[in-house]
C-alpha cells in the first residue's frame, strides 16, 4: 500500500540528500537500578536513594574495582526515577564501568547493595527504548 | 573489539521510507513546543480520533493456519504479528505482509522438518554449524492452501514440533475499515485481549531549556574539502546534531516530565553532572506518548498531519519511534539481532525556519539508531 509523501512539495531548489554515520560517539549511557538486600520498605526515608547516595555508591564501587583510576571516571547523573538512575560517561570508560557495576556488592545502612544494569548503549535515545516494551507482553 | 551501535543522521531526505518500512514499533513520542501544540492540536484531532487497537493472545503457530484465521487475516487481510521471546536465545516468529518468518534455534530447526537458511545474526562467522536458522514462507502464495504439499508440511511441523503456545502481539492493519462494534469471532476464540492505543499520554513540561535548533553559523553536515577549517565545521555540525538528539531523549526520559537536568531551575553540582543544554532558552514543551504495537502506516499518517498543520507556522516538532528489541527484522526485511543491545528506532526532527523569509521551512533531520547487529544501512 503506497502512502502519499510526507514532505510538503518544496518551492526552493531541492538539495541532495546527505547522510553521515556516527560510530564512536564521545559518550556512553547507562540505566541502572540500585538493589538492596533486604529491600527497603516504600515508607523508609532512605528510599529511593538520592543523588548523593548514587554518587557515593558509584564512587565506592569504581574505587573498589579500579582504585584511583576508577574513582576518576567522569559520571554525569542525568535523571533519577525511584530506584533507577540514568547516567552518562565517557564512551572509553564504559567497559570498565560495566564490569564494576555488575560485580559490586557494598553495604549501606546494614543492607547489602548492588546494581542491576537495565540498559547500556552509545546513544541515550537507544537506551530509552529498551525494556519499555515489557509492559505490552504482560 | 565488540561491534558497536550506529547512528545515521540524514538531511534533505523524505522520511517516508524510514517510517513506512519499520514494521514493529512499541513506543511513539511526539515532542513539540506548547504554543505550537495549542495551535495545531485541533488539526490533529481527526488523525487521532480514529480507534487504533492491538491484541495480545497466547496460541501455538498452528492457530495461524486455521481456515478462519488464515482466510480473514492473512489471505485477504493484512496483519502484523510478533511472538514473545529473546531473539538471541528463543524461537521468534513474525508475520508481516503474509510472510511468516520463523527465527529458530538450531536444535528446533533440526527437528522442525522445514527448509531454511542460516540466520544472518547469532551465528559465528565461518562456522559450519550455525546456531540459528531463518525459515520464510509466504502464506499468501496460492500454493499455501490445505492439500498442497508446502502447506501440509507446515501443518505437520506446527502440530508435532513447533507446537508450544507462545504469546503474540497482533495488529490488524485494515482495522479502520471495519466497524469497531463488531467483535471478531476468530479473535474471541483465541481469548485475545485488546489494547486501545490511539489516546496518547500527554505530559507538559513548562520550564525546559530548549537548545538552539538551527545549526551553528558556518557549520555543515558534510563536504567543504579536506582543510582543517572544513573538518572543524563538520565537527561543529555533528556536535550540534548529537546534542539536539541527546536533548530530545532527555525530554522523553521522565514519566512525569522532562529530566531534571534540562529544567530551567536545575542547579546540580558539577560534581554530580556536567550536562548542559547548548544555547538553552527557557520554553515549554509538550510530549505525547503512544504505547502498543503501533503500525507504521498510522505513524506516517500522524507525522503527515503534524506537518500539514504546521504549514505556514513557525516552530519545530520531533517524532521518535522505538522498535521492538527482539524483532528479528528492523527496516523492511533487514535482519536484526540483539547482541550488545537491540536498539532500532528513529527520530525525525522538523527544523524551525531558517533565515528571515523562512526560505528553508519544512526541512527535517532523520536520526536512525541501530544496534550492532542490523543489516539496515
Amino acid at each position: 500500500m503506497e502512502e502519499p509523501s510526507v514532505t510538503p512539495p518544496k518551492t526552493q531548489k531541492a538539495e541532495p540528500p546527505v547522510q553521515i554515520t556516527i560510530k564512536n560517539p564521545e559518550w556512553g549511557y547507562a540505566r541502572l537500578k540500585m538493589i538492596y538486600d533486604p529491600p527497603y520498605t516504600a515508607e523508609s526515608p532512605s528510599y529511593p536513594p538520592d543523588i548523593l547516595t548514587w554518587r557515593a555508591t558509584l564512587t565506592m564501587c569504581l574505587t573498589q574495582f579500579f582504585g584511583l583510576m576508577g574513582s576518576a571516571i567522569h559520571i554525569d547523573i542525568l535523571y533519577l526515577e525511584n530506584d533507577e538512575a540514568w547516567l552518562r560517561l565517557p564512551k572509553n570508560d564504559t567497559t570498565m564501568f560495566a564490569a564494576a557495576v555488575s560485580g559490586y556488592v557494598g553495604i549501606i545502612e546494614g543492607k547489602n547493595v548492588g546494581f542491576k544494569t537495565l540498559g547500556m548503549g552509545d546513544f541515550l535515545m537507544g537506551v530509552l527504548g529498551k525494556g519499555e516494551e515489557d509492559a505490552l507482553w504482560a | 573489539m565488540a561491534p558497536s551501535s550506529r547512528l545515521h543522521i540524514t538531511l534533505n531526505k523524505s522520511p517516508d521510507k524510514t517510517i513506512q518500512t519499520h514494521t514493529y514499533n512499541h513506543r511513539v513520542d511526539l515532542v513539540l513546543p506548547t504554543d505550537l501544540y495549542t495551535l495545531i492540536s485541533a488539526g490533529l484531532g481527526p488523525a487521532l480520533a480514529q480507534p487504533l487497537r492491538c491484541w495480545r493472545f497466547r496460541a501455538p503457530l498452528s492457530a495461524l493456519l486455521e481456515t478462519g484465521f488464515l482466510n480473514k487475516y492473512i489471505k485477504s487481510g493484512d496483519v502484523i504479528m510478533l511472538s514473545q521471546g529473546r531473539v538471541d536465545a528463543d524461537n521468534i516468529y513474525t508475520l508481516t505482509s503474509g510472510i511468516l518468518r520463523l527465527s529458530l534455534r538450531h536444535e528446533t530447526y533440526e527437528t522442525a522438518g522445514l527448509v531454511g537458511k542460516p540466520a544472518r545474526f547469532g551465528n559465528t562467522a565461518g562456522s559450519k554449524r550455525p546456531r540459528r536458522y531463518l525459515v520464510e514462507h509466504n502464506l499468501r502464495d496460492p500454493s499455501m492452501s490445505p492439500g498442497k504439499k508446502n502447506f501440509d508440511r507446515l501443518v505437520w511441523s506446527f502440530a508435532n514440533v513447533l507446537k508450544d503456545p507462545v504469546t503474540w502481539l497482533f495488529c490488524d492493519l485494515n482495522q479502520a475499515k471495519m466497524p469497531e462494534t463488531v467483535s471478531c469471532p476468530v479473535l474471541s476464540a483465541l481469548s485475545a485481549l485488546p489494547r486501545d492505543m490511539q489516546m496518547p499520554v500527554v505530559v507538559a513540561t513548562t520550564d525546559v531549556l530548549v537548545p538552539g535548533l538551527v545549526a551553528p553559523e558556518g557549520s555543515r553536515i558534510a563536504g567543504g574539502g579536506k582543510s582543517e577549517k572544513a573538518e572543524f565545521h563538520r565537527e561543529m555540525w555533528r556536535e550540534w546534531a548529537l546534542g539536539v538528539y541527546e536533548w530530545l531523549a532527555m525530554v522523553q526520559l521522565g514519566a512525569t516530565g522532562a529530566a531534571d537536568r534540562v529544567r530551567v531551575r536545575d542547579t546540580v553540582d558539577p560534581l554530580l553532572s556536567t550536562y548542559e543544554v547548548e544555547d538553552g532558552v527557557a520554553g515549554s514543551v509538550m510530549r505525547l506518548t503512544w504505547r502498543g504495537m503501533v503500525p507504521a502506516t498510522w505513524i506516517g499518517r500522524l507525522w503527515r498531519a503534524v506537518n500539514a498543520s504546521m504549514d505556514g507556522k513557525d516552530g519545530w516538532a520531533a517524532i521518535t519511534v522505538h522498535g521492538f528489541e527482539n524483532s528479528p527484522i528492523s527496516w523492511g526485511a533487514n535482519a536484526h539481532g540483539s547482541l550488545n543491545g537491540g536498539e532500532n528506532g528513529y527520530t525525525i526532527l522538523r527544523l524551525p525556519r531558517e533565515g528571515a523569509a523562512g526560505e528553508k521551512s519544512g526541512r527535517c533531520i532523520i536520526y536512525e539508531v541501530l544496534g550492532s547487529q542490523d543489516e539496515y544501512s
